[in-house]
């Protein structure tokens, strides 16, 4: 392969170890490599538990994994359970951000997820350092010393070589650094068999590879690409570039999504049957997720429902659950939204006990002012516009709690509940 | 006037540790119960948390409060005040080395999992 004409950079991607895990055991003054204590939400659309995040010494000596359910934790008293703390963790996150903007330029710097960020050190390297090695060791040694957490980090010549070393390599180096460059991909990455190890390659695909006869990396990087692409189409020739670790993204580029939506979704805390509890919940989110749009003055031409089955129903259904959308006429008002929601949802629920709900609106368009409808009093449109930007303008001022419709202090509204709650789980003690 | 404000940070620390206290302590037979009080050397603050203990039972601990007037004499003050509300017994982590304003130390010696800086 002729990598000449290949992006050549330096690339670190950096991951902080355990984050949650680890963040919470500085907090109490304990080594995150030393201590064994799991962070475990409790909230209750996690049933009797969720473990969010295990510190490295429970993982070993309890077996724990992230995401393993209570029910699975051991019950010892040497481990340490704590409740999650989502806005530490937000502002932990951005310290460790600024951490590495020290080292390169604010558009170099690329969060990826909560405990992971890409940075491209290609022009800034060698103002810290004589390799990308020592500097990489830099970095992990400033946030160790500046915050007590631990950092991995991949080396690459590009965002994906960076991603395989992180993933592949550092997470089981005694430094916790790893590296990869065009040249030596045959050699460590080739040999790989668990195929779904690697960054990007699920099970369904590592079995559909399987089924092609590959079954390592090196042969699908021997394979013909054109075939791939019959078979898999553009994943094929993504596939293709993956094993011979080419990545020609830009970052600094930024990819806009063609058709943007607002939406959200939710667990329930237990299986709803009634279904005036289901469409009270159906409601609250078409309601919250109408006020988001509204925020950046857009109107929604599609909605879309979908709707997941409790385990017994999808048993029982042979379905996991529906989803569906239809076009409607641009509207953000929470009031019409909901009712095409609820239409959605009388046209296919039959009765099945539910766990997941899922509400977004497509199709956007900027919001010029209010249309009016001519087969309706304009009066009462009118006002009907004014009543809800007011709620929304006392909202923004007093907090989405200030004004709750009533029909959330019923059963089996989650309204209030989740108010509390950053991504899902526990934010944390406010006042702090 | 600046002795009042901080008299009045003092009461509002140790009321946030002692309702939050509160609201955790349901004292049950056959468990312990103690305050872990952390001197956090990275974050520069002192961080409260409420500790549950059974010998059958996974440890839980609680974040109570954490105070960010990072100075001794403020985290004494705070303690006398929670003290008076509360015969829960005290750990302390991460003062190595430091002394209460008596001259007493705080911290008799170091746990073998705590941090250490580098």
């Amino acid at each position: 392969m002729d990598y000449a004409n290949e992006p050549h950079g330096v690339y670190l991607m950096i991951d902080n170890k355990s984050f949650y895990a680890s963040v919470e055991s500085v907090e109490r003054g304990l080594n995150p490599l030393q201590s064994v204590l799991i962070v475990m939400s409790e909230t209750d659309n996690t049933g009797t538990g969720l473990v969010l995040a295990a510190s490295p010494k429970a993982k070993k000596e309890f077996g724990i994994r992230n995401v393993s359910r209570q029910y699975e934790v051991p019950v010892s008293h040497d481990l340490l359970v704590v409740p999650p703390r989502m806005n530490l963790y937000i502002e932990r996150n951005l310290e460790v951000n600024k951490i590495f903007r020290e080292f390169v330029a604010d558009e170099d710097c690329y969060p990826y997820s909560i405990d992971e960020s890409i940075l491209d050190l290609t022009k800034s390297w060698k103002l810290f350092g004589k390799t990308p090695l020592e500097v990489a060791k830099r970095i992990q040694l400033e946030v160790r010393q500046r915050m007590g957490l631990y950092t991995t980090v991949g080396i690459g010549e590009n965002p994906l070589q960076a991603k395989l070393a992180l993933d592949l390599f550092a997470k089981h180096d005694h430094d916790l650094i790893g590296d990869l460059t065009y040249e030596s991909m045959s050699q460590k990455v080739w040999q790989i068999t668990k195929l779904s190890d690697v960054w990007s390659i699920g099970n369904r695909t590592e079995a559909h590879l399987k089924r092609e006869g590959i079954e390592t990396i090196g042969e699908l990087a021997l394979a013909d690409p054109y075939e791939l692409k019959v078979e898999f189409g553009i994943i094929g020739t993504q596939l293709y570039a993956l094993a011979w670790g080419i990545d020609r993204s830009q970052l600094s580029q930024l990819v806009t999504p063609k058709d943007k939506s607002w939406g959200n979704s939710q667990v329930l805390p237990r299986d709803y049957q009634n279904q005036d509890e289901i469409e009270l919940v159906i409601k609250e989110i078409g309601n919250q997720v109408a006020s988001r749009m509204r925020h950046h003055n857009q109107m929604a031409s599609c909605v879309s429902l979908s709707i997941g089955f409790s385990y017994a129903a999808t048993v029982e259904d042979g379905r996991g659950g529906f989803s569906h959308s239809m076009r409607i006429e641009p509207t953000d008002t929470g009031r019409d939204l909901c009712n095409y929601l609820l239409g959605l949802f009388h046209r296919s629920w039959t009765g099945q006990t539910i766990r997941n709900i899922a509400v977004s609106y497509s199709r956007l368009t900027a919001n010029y002012g209010l249309q009016l409808n001519l087969f309706r009093d304009p009066n009462q449109q009118i006002k009907e516009d004014l009543y809800q930007r007011m709620l929304d303008k006392i909202r923004d001022r007093f907090g989405q709690m200030a004004l709750v419709p009533a029909s959330s202090l019923m059963k089996g509204g989650t309204m209030l509940a989740r108010s509390k709650l950053v991504g899902g789980h526990n934010g944390g003690n406010s006042f702090d | 006037m600046e002795e009042t404000v901080l008299t009045k940070k003092v009461e509002e620390d140790s009321e946030i540790i002692l309702t939050r206290l509160k609201v955790l302590f349901k004292p049950k037979s056959q468990h312990r119960y103690h305050i872990d009080v952390v001197n956090n050397i990275y974050g520069k603050s002192y961080n409260f948390f409420f500790d549950v203990y059974h010998d059958k039972k996974r440890e839980r601990s609680y974040p109570l409060h954490s105070i960010f007037n990072y100075k001794i004499e403020y985290l004494e003050q705070v303690l006398k005040l929670v003290k008076q509300e509360t015969n829960l017994s005290m750990a302390f982590r991460g003062f190595e080395g430091q002394k209460w304003t008596s001259g007493k130390l705080i911290q008799r010696k170091d746990t073998h999992d705590s941090q250490s800086k580098g």
